[in-house]
């Protein structure tokens, strides 16, 4: 509010800049909840992966993108497309499970296994809503999917996620 | 979902979420076709370096098609039909004309396939892969050369002003949460319109005008002088 504040206080100099500027801002705003969820179903190293070649297609395509209705729900179906066409012929799993980085601190490989055995809807559901604190219909809008058949995949993956954890401990 | 879990979870997710900004960190500063890279980013360079199987298939098949080409086009026995062939066999270029005017015709509509479906498919995704386009590039010539201040019927694009920052607070809540309220009516503030007035039934023209208006901001702060009942454009208390 306060930036816009501002910008409507200067009276000239609103022409090309302030369209750059506002779809860069877009795109920052998209690219961390984007890669969020990306991360979420696909695992971190395709996640990041996908989320640059959606922002890639985001910056190419951005007067399609502007015109939309969702566009960020969009573009998480382009970075699920660029998965899929990559992963469509391996058999390796999708969400790996990730050699440890020396540079991080100790995750939890416990929580992460029972992870993995989620569908990776269900998984992205639980993660953007448990995890990362997202409200419903932000998280749906995120993942381009309605709010019930969000709370589906919430109710059975952490049904799941539990049994999972139960069996284990 | 029980709070220990609930709390496992958002450690997690904050762990992943620092994962990311290293792997993000690291995927913007490796050089490209470097070895340790390869080693480090082993899905990043899958995705960036192989064509797509669906573009070496079409390639394959392309030149199948180039190479059939060819054989009809040398069937039909015309000169320039051999020099354009791929592969001429001899003893069949040796067979006789059989109706030369439509083989070669084929021929020559055949040729430029091969060239045309090879070669921009694999560069096409090697760029869009490799290098994210940087936003500088990108920019595009602005829609509006001047803002003009209006306060009153219609605003329209290229509009200014607190009617027109008005508008774009009440769409973003109601059509489009990424609009972004600046004041200023750009293209996506007329996208916005357009949606607001296909979902009330309005006539879908980008406008605001006093129908827009009245469902869009029906409680708009000001005061009524004219007594319609409706806060106008004209009648808003900025700020």
């Amino acid at each position: 509010m306060s930036a816009a504040l501002q910008l409507w206080e200067a009276p000239v100099d609103v022409t090309a800049g302030s369209a750059a500027a506002s779809f860069e801002q877009f795109i920052a705003d998209a690219q961390v909840r984007l890669r969020r969820a990306l991360v979420a179903r696909y695992g971190v190293q395709l996640g990041v992966e996908a989320c640059a070649e959606a922002t890639a297609w985001a910056w190419a395509n951005r007067d399609r993108l502007l015109a939309m209705a969702n566009p960020v729900g969009y573009l998480y179906r382009v970075g699920q497309t660029a998965v899929r066409n990559e992963s469509r012929f391996h058999k390796a799993p999708l969400f790996p499970v990730e050699t440890r980085d020396p540079e991080l601190p100790a995750g939890d490989p416990g929580l992460q296994q029972a992870l993995t055995r989620l569908t990776p809807d269900q998984r992205a559901a639980v993660m953007l809503v448990h995890a990362h604190g997202y409200r419903y219909a932000e998280a749906a809008d995120l993942l381009d999917i309605p709010i019930s058949t969000l709370k589906n995949h919430l109710h059975r993956g952490s049904r799941r996620l539990r049994k999972l954890l139960e069996q284990r401990s | 979902m029980n709070p220990e879990l609930e709390r496992r979870l958002k450690n997690y997710g904050a762990y992943v979420d620092a994962a990311a900004d290293v792997a993000a960190q690291r995927r913007s500063t490796a050089p490209t076709g470097n070895a340790a890279a390869v080693a480090d980013l082993d899905n990043v360079v899958v995705l960036a370096e192989q064509p797509h199987r669906f573009y070496r298939a079409l390639a394959v098949a392309a030149a199948a098609v180039a190479v059939v080409a060819g054989g009809i086009a040398i069937v039909g026995g015309s000169s320039p039909s051999t020099s354009v062939g791929e592969r001429p066999l001899p003893s069949q270029s040796a067979a006789t004309p059989i109706d030369t005017s439509a083989v070669t015709t084929e021929a020559v509509d055949a040729t430029p396939r091969p060239t045309t479906v090879l070669e921009p498919p694999p560069t096409q995704v090697a760029a869009s892969a490799t290098a994210p386009p940087p936003p500088t590039n990108q920019t595009v010539p602005p829609v509006c050369s001047s803002y003009t201040v209006r306060n009153d019927y219609h605003l329209e694009i290229c509009d200014e002003g607190p009617a027109v920052r008005l508008v774009q607070e009440r769409l973003k809540a109601a059509v489009d949460s990424s609009l972004i309220v600046d004041g200023y009516f750009g293209p996506g503030t007329r996208t916005a319109v357009r949606s607001f007035q296909q979902m009330h039934g309005l006539t879908v023209d980008g406008q605001v005008g006093p129908a827009t208006w009245a469902l869009l901001v029906p409680d708009a702060p000001g005061t009524d002088t004219d007594g319609n009942r409706i806060v106008d454009p004209s009648e808003i208390t900025p700020g």
